[in-house]
């Protein structure tokens, strides 16, 4: 498939955790990207629970929280795209646990 | 320096008060929402009075003219920094040169912008803290304007990025389920002077705000709280948080700018640690009065307090503070 080529990827209301097995490559290079927790924390996917996350997210915005004590800690964006999976909001992780799935907004697919 | 650039609807300097002048009748003033002040401090490093910009929940843009650390805290006004979205009780850090924009607030009123090492605006009266019907403190003793420069203190806050969770979620107070905002009270010296029906009124009403409400007290709509026979009364001190009844009228809570004094007889006084959910209520909003007694009243306050010093604690573990 060439970059020229179209593609239609619809996205759910509601990213789901299933979706971090996802797996999805062009032209060699992968287009899903895992964000990780950096410490341990309390996972929180927004603030609060009626925030509405973003349709699409620039890299170096907040994409969702760890928290430790009454302190939110960032998770940023690594790149510009939309989120597919996010990790159960209120879940206890440590170092390296995965938080959000993303589909980079790069090559044929740009926001 | 902090440059103003758009109109700032009734945006002022606030800090946490002007305290022991009532006798001379100089009111505390200071931010409606105090403990959102001291949590933009306390992320800060900053002194618990260090003063900040308050703005009522309207449209306000303003750039920063040296790097600096800042926070964010109060209502959720939709707040970017150079076009990134930025969550509220957030402290962030803004190059010099860069907009803070604050949108309509979509959740609470009165939003407080905090610079590192605070607004360096005089002190009055051992105060920053804005007193507009006098004309002084804050910048200028007058609401912001756009051009206005602001300088700020010194500080050697860094660039660390991070929040706290929202006051409600450490400082829960459960609701009728009504999305009225729940404020404990205490029954006020002439609350025995009101008939049974309106006592019972106060408990069980939801109390509408109406339009003419403002820094000085909001005036709340609801059944006409009566008093069993007239009563004449001298003129009285008054602080914020009690709830006037004025003959055959509508209750007022006594906030921020009241008065120092007063005629009307009291039937309840919102307990301090509770203001900030009122502050936080939009004009419209209901209020529901919840009884309570001194000792719930200092367990509050205790509350408040062991809220903020965990915020403190947690910083330090986490060598944030720098």
């Amino acid at each position: 498939m060439s970059a020229h080529d179209r593609i239609d990827i619809t996205l759910g209301e509601a990213p789901a955790t299933d979706a971090f097995g996802l797996e999805l490559v062009l032209d060699g290079e992968t287009l899903l990207e895992t964000v990780t927790a950096t410490g341990p924390g309390v996972f929180r996917a927004h603030r609060r629970a009626d925030d509405a996350p973003a349709p699409l997210l620039r890299a170096g915005h907040i994409l969702g929280f760890l928290q430790r004590g009454p302190l939110l800690l960032p998770v940023l964006a690594p790149v510009d795209g939309w989120v597919l999976a996010i990790a159960p909001d209120g879940a206890r992780v440590g170092h390296g646990a995965p938080l959000f799935r993303l589909l980079r907004a790069t090559g044929a697919i740009v926001p | 320096m902090i440059e103003i650039l758009s109109p700032a609807g009734h945006a002022t300097v606030q800090d946490a008060g002007r305290f022991g002048h009532r006798k001379v009748g100089i009111g505390a003033n200071g931010a409606m929402d105090g403990l959102a002040l001291a949590t933009g401090n306390l992320l800060l490093g900053n002194a618990a009075d260090a003063a900040a910009i308050e703005t009522p929940g309207v449209p306000m843009r303003l750039r920063f003219l040296r790097d600096a650390a800042f926070a964010l805290t109060g209502a959720d006004c939709a707040a970017t920094l150079a076009g990134r979205p930025l969550p509220v009780d957030w402290r962030d850090f803004a190059r010099a040169g860069e907009e803070l924009c604050l949108g309509h607030a979509r959740r609470g009123v009165y939003c407080y912008v905090s610079v590192a090492g605070g607004i360096d605006a005089p002190l009055v009266l051992g105060s920053r803290a804005t007193h507009l019907r006098g004309g002084f403190g804050g910048h200028e003793g007058r609401m912001l304007q756009p051009g206005d420069r602001l300088p700020v203190g010194q500080s050697a806050a860094g660039a660390a990025a991070f929040g706290v969770i929202a006051p409600e979620e450490a400082l829960p107070l459960a609701g009728a389920g009504d999305g009225a905002t729940v404020v404990r009270v205490l029954p006020a010296a002439e609350y025995d002077a009101f008939t049974p029906e309106a006592q019972h009124a106060l408990w069980t009403t939801p109390w509408k705000i109406s339009a003419q409400s403002n820094r000085a007290g909001y005036r709340l709509l609801g059944p006409v709280l009566d008093l069993a026979e007239p009563l004449e009364m001298r003129s009285h001190g008054l602080v914020p948080g009690v709830i006037q009844g004025p003959a055959g009228g509508q209750p007022i809570i006594q906030l921020a700018d009241a008065y120092t004094a007063g005629g009307y007889p009291k039937i309840g006084v919102v307990i301090e640690p509770d203001l900030w959910r009122i502050a936080q209520t939009p004009l419209g909003g209901a209020l529901r009065f919840q009884r309570c007694d001194h000792a719930q009243a200092l367990a509050a306050h205790d509350a408040a307090h062991a809220h903020l010093d965990r915020i403190r604690l947690w910083i330090g573990t986490l060598g944030l503070a720098a």
